[in-house]
């Protein structure tokens, strides 16, 4: 009897759902977004993971249920990719919240928007680390490390549950859930294109076996950093762009002259430029640029060249200029009237040209902060960014509790520039710690 | 910065996971205690299905081989053996199809039903031509995805609204016997009709019988800004 009850109870559910008129919620994709449904490939996910290592070992059960539970209060999240006649949008998921999984893959592979239950990130953990691992078109990292966090204090509430009495289930009073597209309210006029587009010299050299990714984690002490970069006269931002450029000059240039500049695209947070707490996309790349017009050159003058080149361009001005450019794009009413199947053409060709303009890049989340009640559960914080075509080689940075965080995500199997890097830190002495994927050790 | 784990002297680096040689380097490390790592071990899995599908195309190409090497020695009336190959073709492209990761299973569906209807018109051709692909499977095949639409619908009945685009490509679809008719190279046009009367008579329906929900459906499809 209790089985028909059952029964009956799915099929009036089923019949509600038929009948159930409710707008169904949905979103534009903002500016950066339109882009990555259309490059995303198994070779070129963009994706990105960013994960907080506990000091206790995860318990899936409870981790799943936080998700279940912080899940629909992110409506930005909660979403599913849809293709329409002229753009790609977003549209409520509203399925269970994805399956929580054991890592057991290499990190960052592609996001198949109708895999996953439809739901454009994926959660994992392994021992004590739990992984977020976010399609781009999402979001960036700011808007994902606000889901990440709060998905951990939940689990802690869970997993402790004085935390959760003293706390209750609610999100953070510091948490964002605005979703406005802040490159269509701060573009002004249109500009003239902001970028350079001609090739820059790519790192190459034998590669991982296919779907393998070296990762290869730096930590450094934050104080250390800033008490060097302070008698150098930059920011830490420039000396890890800098190092990184001198290392590449010393492994692949060998230090001679060469036609091509060593490129290192680096990501800029918009939202404190332009006072927007959004939690979809907003971030414009700029280019430092080295071109090694002749032998020799030393770190100093390396990191002179890549200082003026960052502050030339981390400028609100030519930030202004790019978010409008990108802007205007969008705005043209001849490309809004393209069928997406034809944009994507567009987007794709663009897309090549321009990734192949860079080197590498450099991403920065900043600084994460966890609240004090739940830090003491915390150990440490990384990333991970996803190679795209062109850039074997990438680094993302992200410190927390005073440690560094730098990590190189390669397909090369010789990790010499991370060798040079790491080293050429030592050399000016920051104590540096490794931890790597694996990958490197046969 | 945490307890010390590995050291590697010749970077000069502490090592903080379980490995016996430096990242880096490759150096043997100066072990002091053992660590934890923060990867599993992951190697990469021969997928099974991948081994499955060149064990089958390998397969396909020996029985291939075989029947038409019969074919040729005891030939009669046809070449037999190249419907044969036909068929072998189709399966091995529904396997890559049905098992490639990137595709939506609605695209997979359109892209087999497509491919067979090629498959069996490349039969008809090869059998002299006499139309029944284009005046009968053709329209049947819209027809059958048509129902298929249908009751797909009724499985997501939570997203029903979503096959709504898949229903204007089928109406697309459903006026290609047209073209072909004016070409001359479809004759018989009962079969068709019904097709696209099905197909068109199924959007219509489900833009009235949805209300809202289909509308609002449509607007997002179209959206031009």
């Amino acid at each position: 009897m209790p089985n028909r009850e059952s029964k009956k109870e799915e099929r009036r559910k089923k019949r509600e759902a038929f009948f159930n008129d409710a707008e169904i919620w949905w979103d534009k994709l903002d500016n950066t977004a339109h882009i990555f449904p259309v490059i995303a490939g198994e070779n070129m996910s963009n994706v990105y993971r960013i994960s907080v290592i506990l000091k206790e070992d995860i318990i899936p059960e409870k981790l799943q249920e936080a998700l279940s539970m912080v899940l629909p209060k992110f409506k930005g999240f909660n979403v599913r990719l849809r293709q329409g006649l002229f753009w790609y949008y977003f549209e409520k998921n509203g399925k269970p919240a994805p399956t929580v999984r054991e890592e057991s893959y290499y990190p960052c592979r592609l996001i198949v928007p109708h895999k996953n239950r439809s739901y454009l990130f994926r959660v994992s953990y392994y021992k004590k680390k739990i992984n977020l691992e976010v399609f781009h078109v999402l979001s960036d990292g700011m808007g994902s490390l606000a889901f990440l966090k709060e998905l951990t204090y939940q689990y802690l509430r869970l997993v402790h549950p004085t935390l959760r009495d003293n706390h209750g289930d609610t999100l953070s009073s510091e948490t964002s859930m605005n979703r406005e597209d802040s490159f269509l309210s701060n573009f002004k006029k249109k500009a003239a294109k902001p970028y350079v587009s001609n090739r820059a010299f790519l790192i190459k050299g034998p590669r991982l076996t296919k779907n393998e990714v070296g990762i290869l984690h730096g930590y450094m002490q934050v104080e250390q950093l800033k008490t060097l970069s302070r008698s150098l006269g930059v920011t830490i931002n420039e000396l890890l762009v800098a190092v990184f450029t001198y290392s590449i000059y010393q492994e692949h240039l060998e230090e001679v002259k060469n036609n091509k500049a060593i490129r290192i695209a680096v990501p800029v947070n918009l939202r404190g430029f332009f006072d927007s707490i959004t939690t979809k996309n907003f971030f414009a790349v700029v280019s430092s640029e080295f071109h090694a017009a002749r032998d020799n050159y030393t770190f100093e003058a390396v990191l002179e060249i890549v200082k003026a080149s960052l502050r030339n361009q981390i400028t609100p001005d030519n930030l202004m200029k790019i978010v409008s450019y990108n802007v205007s794009n969008e705005k043209n009413l001849l490309i809004q009237v393209l069928p997406l199947e034809i944009k994507k053409l567009a987007m794709y060709y663009i897309f090549r040209k321009a990734s192949l303009a860079n080197t590498s890049t450099i991403s920065n989340l900043g600084n994460v902060v966890f609240k004090e009640e739940y830090a003491p559960y915390i150990d440490k914080c990384n990333a991970i960014i996803a190679l795209s075509k062109g850039q074997n080689l990438k680094g993302i940075v992200c410190s927390y509790n005073g440690v560094l965080s730098y990590t190189f995500s390669s397909i090369l199997v010789k990790p010499a520039i991370q060798r040079r890097f790491f080293r050429k830190f030592v050399e000016l002495g920051v104590d540096v710690a490794v931890e790597s994927n694996g990958v490197y050790d046969e | 910065m945490g307890c010390t784990m590995s050291k590697c002297n010749q970077c000069n680096i502490e090592v903080k996971d379980n490995s016996a040689v430096c990242p880096l380097c490759q150096s043997v490390l100066d072990k002091t205690e053992s660590a934890e790592n923060l990867y599993p071990n992951v190697r990469v899995i021969a997928k099974r299905i991948d081994l499955m599908i060149r064990v089958y195309a390998f397969a396909a190409i020996v029985v291939e081989t075989f029947l038409a090497y019969f074919n040729y020695r005891t030939y009669e009336t046809s070449y037999w053996s190249v419907l044969v190959g036909v068929v072998l073709f189709y399966v091995f492209i529904a396997l890559r199809v049905t098992f490639k990761e990137g595709y939506e299973y609605r695209t997979k569906s359109i892209m087999l039903v497509t491919i067979g209807v090629l498959c069996i018109v490349l039969i008809d051709l090869l059998t002299g031509f006499r139309g029944w692909s284009l005046n009968y499977v053709l329209p049947s095949a819209i027809i059958l995805f048509n129902t298929g639409i249908v009751v797909a619908m009724f499985i997501n009945i939570r997203n029903w609204q979503s096959y709504m685009m898949i229903e204007l490509f089928t109406i697309l679809w459903s006026i290609l016997p047209f073209i072909l008719n004016r070409m001359g190279l479809l004759t018989k046009m009962n079969v068709s009709h019904v097709a696209l009367g099905y197909s068109v008579l199924l959007f219509l329906g489900t833009i009235i019988i949805g209300g809202k929900r289909a509308s609002d459906e449509l607007k997002r499809r179209f959206h031009v800004r």
